[in-house]
């Protein structure tokens, strides 16, 4: 019992350090959204407001993306503590990236109740392969919301096989449902997936607790009233902008086509070509793509922000481990593995309705139901007795090799190469050229900063601390202009060197793209870790 | 009972394979022209294009060097058929049909259960991978029987009498390795697949082999003389130059990253191991292996090359994908040698199409087929049982035999609706005309001057005025460059690549793209495709 919780605390520790360890300083910098989320932290904490001066809002505007508010609020206690630093923007998604390794655990032991003795092993190794998890890692160590998503989505799914023994478990497990819809978009319609088929798989059991389920249900549907409002406005416009169901992309061709089938009398051709079928099999498609051997893997997705440089999602050895997982549990034919497939199958729900599929973000729920596999796996293979009689020591001897070989190439690729071949990626560079434009500042009447890499006013706002009563003060109201914006001497809109360069007093921060290298009054250049120039600063 | 099933599946996946085939295709594009003609000028004068006299080991044709498999084949057929369409396609077309018997013959042998091995037969008779690739000439098409054949008869020839006397039917064995090195000599793809299926056949049926040795020495004899005459080929520079233009393996990029990342980790020992670009090329492949087996490939989008695939669904229904995934842990609880070669069969055959660059590539696994209608059929098979006795079984089956008929009529309706109006241009579609035309009348003309903007216009004119070979011989211009591709300027008075028209006196006729129709030309003809669109204008200058 004892050597179980030393294990336990030891696996919670490694997670700790693998998710804390130089949290501020890789990822090499902080990306727009994550300096987006602690300025408005920061903004909550002084003014109770956002960025927009709305007060206390349930999801926050930020670049029109409508951010879901859970993670802003949960940021205000460490940006309290540690003020506004990288670190403490990150704080948030370490620490519940680390609880979740724990609940994990409990989650295995509760899911396995049927392995009875070995049910602790499997348990733990669920939680080892989560606390070295790629994927969970990668999104432990950034501001990403979906991180603290998953972490209330897998204390709902405990709380709800606890709400077996203790009913009350249900009310919390409803609880955390909704704080996972208040986190990030996609468990807004996955966690609902979830509830309806767990809710079918455990009727019998349902129905013996109906009234802690009635009470569950109407606390859960008040804490969703006010989400309602958002969907119809937030949600929407997000969904809006990255999703596959966009009419005038992919009708064209169909419309064509039905239209020569009624010329040759084939009016059936209304249904072989029905924009349902086309948006159908871009859905499936996206759906597939999160089960591709590149995507878990190889190279992950496309966003280098996703993954280390040459790493999937999932360790090689969980190649092996995974498939022997499912064929066990598809043996054991129990209630809790069928809940697990199901968890796995609408896991990438959410992301398969939008574009850019796969998508190791939005499909983050995914966590951990492939280390409950790999653990699943490993634990029967280590009892199967193979035709050379392999001893138990060799096996777990090679386990050891194969695992610490997998996870040191891993943290050469995160430590060492990723920084340098995904900076860009991680819009690296606007820190340093926001303090070197800081000690030029009160020189000269305006500065111009390039777009070209995106949302450079929220990084001026973040590191030069802009004081949040003042910078509300300075919205006016209306649409946001993706190029441009103004606020102070700043102003944010690409440049236009020919025209810009006439301008004087002026402190002009853009691309080598846009400024000439040769050209005089350079202030300075600020470089990518790999010596390629981000920004050139001049001063006219 | 079943006899009549077979012959009905057969009936059909004949119809599907045969009907309409020298229109959908709307056309023959260069590959298919090229073994037409190569399979004419063996017919007609026992030479290829070139003038060798029975080439065994390769065919030139545009110095991409074809296998003779399909031209061989297409010989006959051609003799039966005519110098056309038909008679190009018809070898691929019958191998489609002959795959579907043998997806029957193979099930049967392995299951030994007629309904499965019916089931089986009726989805690959249906199936959209192989009818598109059984109504085009592709020798890949051909390979892939060769293939199925020789696992079969590998099955059959070791089979004996249950008390452990060798089999009787042994002589099976030369015949299997004949069938595989026939594959061999059909598709490029199978000169690596063949030996690998057929070594892994020796390995997993290893103690059944033992018993029957006398055939395993005449089986590597007869082996070994039917690969001689390639040897020299293999070889050869011009082979591996083949090899190399679609290799991923030739990529500067990951060695450059590679050595970046050495040098970035310190250039020590480990990281010399850890970066080595044998690591990246080695993730590179098996990106591309793994290319093959993604859902959007199988399901939803099949392959991108509006050549080999209509481009509205997945190479398989979307509706067998449950039954896919049924039938895969079917068998793996089986655990039988079944199970290993099924699985080895599928893991082997995209081998050669993970290290070219274009993935996931239908033709160059299409020796995968069967086996993802068998796995189909078992998933199917399982489910049947599994709702075997329930009441509401008949509106199941109903429910799923209209979702899978209306999956066919999809299918079909885009096949011959929509795929030849939208995709002529893929097959080059126009040069038929173009050549009838010009042969009526040249003679009429002092030069004949023809586009080659759409590719490979000299073989096209070749293969539909039916040029004499000899004569073509003497009669062509045509140069080598390194790499060794042919560029044929002249045959005759037709010219294909000219470029200075005002020089040339006398009476011209031009056959152009609409775009580039030469001034002071009177045009006399507009080829059109199936969309209406204009492909080629002929027209004339006098004097």
């Amino acid at each position: 019992m004892r050597q179980k919780y030393t294990l336990l605390f030891t696996i919670v520790l490694l997670a700790g350090i693998l998710r804390f360890w130089n949290l501020g300083a890789n990822p090499a910098s902080l990306d727009w959204d994550e300096a987006a989320l602690g300025y408005n932290a920061y903004s909550i904490l002084k003014t109770g407001r956002d960025e927009y001066g709305a007060f206390l809002p349930f999801s926050f505007r930020s670049f029109g993306d409508y951010k879901p508010p859970l993670y802003v609020y949960l940021s205000t206690i460490p940006v309290s503590v540690w003020g506004m630093t990288e670190f403490s923007v990150r704080f948030v998604s370490a620490f519940f990236g680390t609880l979740t390794i724990l609940i994990c655990f409990f989650l295995s032991r509760t899911v396995f109740e049927s392995f009875r003795h070995r049910r602790t092993r499997v348990a733990l190794l669920a939680a080892f392969f989560l606390a070295i998890s790629p994927w969970h890692i990668q999104f432990s160590r950034i501001a990403f919301e979906a991180n603290v998503g998953i972490f209330f989505f897998i204390t709902g799914v405990l709380f709800f096989l606890l709400g077996r023994m203790r009913p009350y478990g249900y009310i919390f497990s409803f609880l955390c449902f909704a704080l996972s819809m208040y986190t990030y978009h996609s468990p807004r319609l996955v966690a609902p997936l979830f509830i309806f088929g767990a809710g079918i798989l455990y009727m019998s059991v349902l129905w013996k607790h109906i009234r802690w389920i009635i009470i569950s249900g109407l606390i859960f549907g008040v804490l969703l009233l006010p989400l309602v409002h958002e969907f119809t406005t937030a949600t929407a416009a997000r969904f809006g902008s990255v999703t596959v169901l966009n009419p005038s992309e992919r009708l064209g061709k169909s419309i064509e086509r039905v239209e020569y089938d009624q010329a040759q009398d084939d009016w059936v051709g209304r249904l072989t070509h029905n924009r349902r079928l086309v948006y159908g099999r871009d859905i499936l498609a996206g759906y597939l793509d999160h089960f591709d051997f590149d995507f878990l893997f190889l190279t992950g997705d496309p966003p280098g922000r996703h993954h280390a440089p040459g790493m999937g999602m999932l360790y090689f050895f969980d190649l092996l481990l995974v498939p022997v997982g499912i064929l066990v549990l598809i043996n054991q034919r129990t209630r809790t593995s069928w809940l697990l497939f199901w968890w796995f199958l609408v896991a990438p729900a959410a992301s398969a309705l939008t574009s850019g599929t796969p998508h190791a973000v939005r499909a983050l729920l995914y966590l951990p139901t492939y280390q409950i596999f790999s653990a699943v796996g490993l634990s029967v293979l280590m009892r199967f007795r193979g035709v050379s009689g392999t001893s138990s020591i060799a096996k777990t001897f090679v386990f050891l090799f194969v695992v610490t070989l997998s996870v040191y190439y891993y943290l050469v690729m995160y430590w060492i190469h990723a920084p340098v071949e995904y900076a860009s990626e991680w819009q690296y560079g606007y820190k340093q050229a926001v303090e070197a434009v800081r000690g030029l500042e009160h020189q000269v009447d305006r500065i111009v900063m390039t777009y070209r890499y995106d949302q450079p006013y929220v990084y001026v706002l973040f590191y030069n601390q802009v004081d949040p009563v003042w910078y509300q003060k300075q919205w006016q109201g209306g649409d946001i202009e993706r190029f441009n914006r103004n606020f102070g001497k700043y102003e944010f809109r690409n440049l236009n060197w020919d025209a810009d360069k006439q301008l004087t007093k002026t402190l002009l921060v853009g691309t080598p793209g846009e400024i000439p290298d040769s050209v005089e009054e350079k202030v300075t250049d600020i470089y990518y870790p790999d010596g390629s120039v981000v920004f050139r600063i001049v001063k006219r | 009972m079943h006899k009549i099933l077979i012959l009905i599946i057969l009936t059909l996946s004949l119809a599907l394979r045969l009907s309409f085939l020298s229109q959908n295709p709307p056309s023959l594009y260069w590959d298919e022209v090229s073994l037409g003609y190569n399979a004419f000028s063996i017919l007609t004068a026992g030479t290829d294009e070139h003038g060798e006299h029975f080439p065994l080991d390769r065919f030139i044709a545009f110095g991409d060097f074809k296998p003779p498999g399909y031209i061989y084949a297409a010989v006959p057929s051609l003799a039966l058929f005519g110098i056309n369409e038909t008679g190009v396609r018809f070898p691929s077309a019958l191998a489609g049909v002959l795959m579907t018997a043998g997806s029957y013959l193979l099930v049967l042998e392995l299951f030994r259960s007629r309904r499965l091995a019916l089931l089986a037969a009726f989805l690959f008779a249906i199936s959209p991978w192989s009818i598109h690739l059984s109504r085009g000439a592709f020798e890949a098409n051909l390979a892939a029987l060769f293939h199925l054949t020789g696992i079969y008869l590998f099955l059959v020839s070791r089979k004996g009498p249950s008390d452990g006397t060798p089999s009787r039917k042994g002589y099976l064995l030369p015949f299997s390795v004949a069938m595989f090195i026939l594959s061999f000599y059909t598709f490029n793809a199978n000169r690596i697949i063949a030996p690998v299926m057929l070594f892994s056949l020796s390995v997993l049926y290893a103690k059944d082999l033992w018993r029957m040795k006398r055939w395993i020495v005449v089986a590597g004899i007869i082996g070994i003389l039917l690969i001689l005459p390639s040897v020299r080929f293999l070889l050869d520079r011009e082979s591996r130059l083949r090899l190399q233009e679609v290799s991923i393996f030739t990529a500067l990029d990951t060695v450059v990253t590679a050595n970046e990342r050495i040098t970035r980790a310190g250039n020590t020992f480990v990281s010399n191991i850890l970066h080595n670009r044998r690591v990246l090329f080695g993730a590179d492949f098996l990106r591309h292996y793994s290319d093959n087996f993604s859902g959007r490939f199988l399901f939803t989008h099949g392959d991108g090359n509006p050549r080999l695939h209509v481009q509205d669904m997945g190479e398989l229904y979307v509706i067998e994908l449950p039954f896919l995934i049924i039938g895969g842990i079917v068998l793996i609880k089986k655990r039988s040698r079944e199970t290993l070669l099924i699985f080895l069969w599928m893991l082997i055959v995209p081998i050669p199409a993970g290290m070219a660059r274009e993935t996931p590539h239908a033709l160059r696994i299409v020796s995968i087929l069967p086996t993802y209608q068998m796995l189909i059929a078992l998933g199917m098979f399982w489910a049947w049982n599994f709702f075997k006795k329930r009441s509401y079984l008949p509106f199941i089956l109903a429910a799923y035999c209209a979702l899978l008929a209306t999956s066919v009529y999809y299918y079909l309706h885009h096949y011959y609706i929509h795929y030849p109006k939208e995709w002529g241009g893929e097959w080059q579609y126009g040069y038929k005309e173009v050549v009838e035309y010009i042969a009526q009348h040249e003679d009429e003309y002092d030069h004949v001057i023809m586009t080659d903007a759409l590719g490979r216009a000299y073989v096209n004119t070749l293969f539909y005025s039916q040029y004499p070979v000899e004569q073509y011989v003497k009669d062509r211009k045509a140069s080598r460059d390194w790499y060794g591709f042919w560029t044929v300027t002249d045959i005759g008075k037709i010219k294909f690549y000219n470029t200075n028209i005002d020089t040339l006196q006398g009476r011209i006729l031009s056959v152009e793209t609409p775009k580039s129709v030469p001034g002071g030309f009177d045009r006399l003809k507009e080829v059109r495709n199936m969309n209406g669109e204009t492909v080629f204008v002929i027209s004339e200058k006098q004097q």
